[in-house]
Parts: C-alpha cells; structure tokens; sequence
C-alpha cells in the first residue's frame, strides 16, 4: 500500500470509527441533561411578575375592604377636630392604619415583607390613588426556597369606588367645615 | 503496454475508493447532523411547551382573583360557575371547550380550586397547538401544578389555592 493511501485510510478511519462515537456520546449526554423542560431557577423567573402582580391584588383588595370603615373613622375624626385637620391627611392616616392590619398579617405567613404605613392617597372623581412611597423588596425564591435574586417594584393602585357617593361626602363635609359653628 | 493498463486500472480503482468513502463519511456526517439538529429542536420545543404552559396557567391564576377575588374571600355558592365559564371562555379559541372538571373545596380560611382535564391529551394533539393547549398537554403528561397566595377577608387573611391536577 502506498503511503498517501495509509494516511488516507487512517484519516478515514479515525474519523469514522474514533470521532463519531465521541461525538455521538457527548452530544447524547448533553441533549438528555437539557430535555428536561426549565430548571427551577428559570419557573422562579418566569412567574415572578404574577407574584408582584397577586401581592398588589391582595393589597387593593384588602383596601377596598376596609373603605368603608376608613371613611367613617376619617369623617368622625375630622368632625372631632372641628375641622382642623386636612381631610386628606386625616384619610391617608386611616388608610394606612386600617391596610396596615392585613399587611401585618401577610408578612407573619409569607417571606414577602410589605412595608407598613406605605401610602399617600389622594382622591380624584370617584377614585382613590394609593400611592405606594417605599419599594416593595421582594425575594425570588425557587420551590426550595433558594433566593436566586431580589426584584423591587412599588405597589402602587387605585380603587374604583361609587364615584358620587365619595365626592358627595367630601363635598358635604367640606361644606359643613365651612359653615360657622354655634 | 500490459503494465500502463494496469496502473491506469489501479488509478481508477484508487479514485473510486477514495470517493466511495468520501461519500460515506458525507453521508455519516449528514445523518448525524439530522439527528443532533432533531434532538436540539426537540429539547427547545420542550422548553418552549413548559414555559407557555406555566405562563397560561399564572395567567389564569391572577385573572381569576383578579376577576373573582370577592366571591373567593366570601365563598359564594356561584364562584365554581364562573370560572367555569372564565376557562370556557378562554378554551374556545383553542377549539375545544369543557376540557376541564372543575371542583371547589372552601374551608373557614381556605379555598382551594382544582382543574382536572377532561380529556386526553392525545385526543387533541392534531389540532394547532395553543398556549392553554400546552399547558393541557403538559400537565396531562407531567403532573400536577399549584400555587397559592392570600386575600384579605373578614377574619384576617384568607388563603387561596389553585391546583391542576392529573386527569
């Protein structure tokens, strides 16, 4: 056999029955590692903004629970100040107070710590904004509950309320502030 | 004149070995790409199936407190009828409605909701694959998936439990 043929041959051979196999085994490996689906780092990611989406769900709803009394509170307080106090403080003050309740209670059974008494509220045409004034710094836990990382978001939201209703009383309230006391 | 014949015939058979082989290992190679190209569509259509399901079902999960958050905190006797028609509502445009049984388990301070597929996987596999389609399929096939969260009720807080379980 010649020589350019035998190093032919091996070349041949070395590809065929030596590189193929190798290749064949690693990239098998490889392939039965990552067939399975995401790992529990990226699910932790992915459901990450329903997470903060559920938490200021909670938090609006446990606002929208508490209205009513934080509209009683904060018109008889304001009557027992014989109008003193700015109406706004005084339903920011008892927003606050009253959400604080349900947050507390969120923060002893989740990892989640909300801060308290968090809120600015202002109210516009029927509307309440409660503005969130500090972050919300919530772990991203996997189901092990290994944190893999941290995201900060403000849980800011609005509460659609009966729009006549809660201008009215505000309107009548501000009236009976003005009108002169006996 | 015999011996040129015959190195003429040893080039000519030298030539056709060497593009006889270089033609298998053409064709080996080839083969083993198709193979390892498959596979790695395979692992992203896998991946993709996962993370569109888990998708679908996190969007189910807040759109239905979103959407159902008082009847959940209070218990209401129709909260099981109205998801059912929220899931109706979103599996019609996958052309194939009812696939899930529906069931609620309310406690003093729980409420737990479980969707069980109605049908099998299979029998759906030839129509064109949507995301709840996916999140159909892969649970049919992998297991069961919950999550759970909190809502604010009258007697503190109250918790929520949402799973999809094998059919």
């Amino acid at each position: 056999m010649k020589k350019a043929q035998l190093n032919y041959s091996v070349i041949i051979l070395f590809t065929v029955i030596v590189t193929l196999p190798i290749l064949f085994v690693k990239l098998t490996t490889e392939i039965e590692d990552s067939k399975q689906t995401i790992g529990e780092t990226q699910t932790a990611i992915l459901i990450t903004p329903y997470e903060k989406e559920n938490i200021i769900i909670f938090l609006q709803k446990s606002a929208e629970q508490r209205l009513e009394k934080i509209k009683t509170q904060t018109l008889l307080e304001l009557e027992s100040t014989d109008c003193q106090q700015n109406l706004n403080d005084l339903f920011t003050q008892n927003f606050n107070k009253n959400l604080d309740v349900s947050v507390k209670e969120h923060n002893e059974k989740t990892f989640i710590t909300i801060p308290l008494n968090n809120y600015e509220t202002y109210i516009e045409k029927g509307k309440i904004h409660a503005i969130a004034l500090t972050p919300i710094n919530m772990p991203i836990k996997t189901q092990s509950t290994i944190e893999i990382g941290k995201i900060w978001f403000y849980p800011s939201f609005t509460i659609e309320t009966n729009t006549d209703e809660i201008d009215t009383i505000i309107k009548q309230e501000i009236e009976n502030c003005k009108k002169p006391r006996p | 004149m015999q011996s040129i014949k015959n190195k003429k015939g040893e080039y000519l058979l030298d030539a056709l070995t060497f593009l006889f082989s270089l033609f298998g290992v053409i064709l080996l190679l080839v083969v083993f790409y198709l193979w390892a190209g498959s596979n790695v569509a395979d692992k992203t259509k896998t991946q993709s199936d996962k993370i569109t399901s888990q998708l679908q079902f996190e969007t189910y999960f807040t759109e239905i407190l979103i959407k159902y958050a008082d009847e959940i905190i209070k218990q209401d006797s129709t909260l099981e009828q109205k998801i059912q028609k929220y899931i109706e509502e979103q599996t019609q445009y996958s052309q194939h409605k009812n696939e899930f049984e529906l069931r609620t388990a309310c406690k003093k301070n729980k409420c737990t909701i479980y969707l069980t597929p109605g049908l099998e996987w299979s029998k759906l596999k030839e129509s064109q694959l949507t995301a709840h389609k996916a999140l159909y399929r892969f649970y049919t096939e992998e297991g069961e998936i919950s999550k759970t969260t909190y809502l604010p009720s009258t007697n503190g807080i109250f918790q929520f439990e949402l799973i999809m379980e094998r059919g």
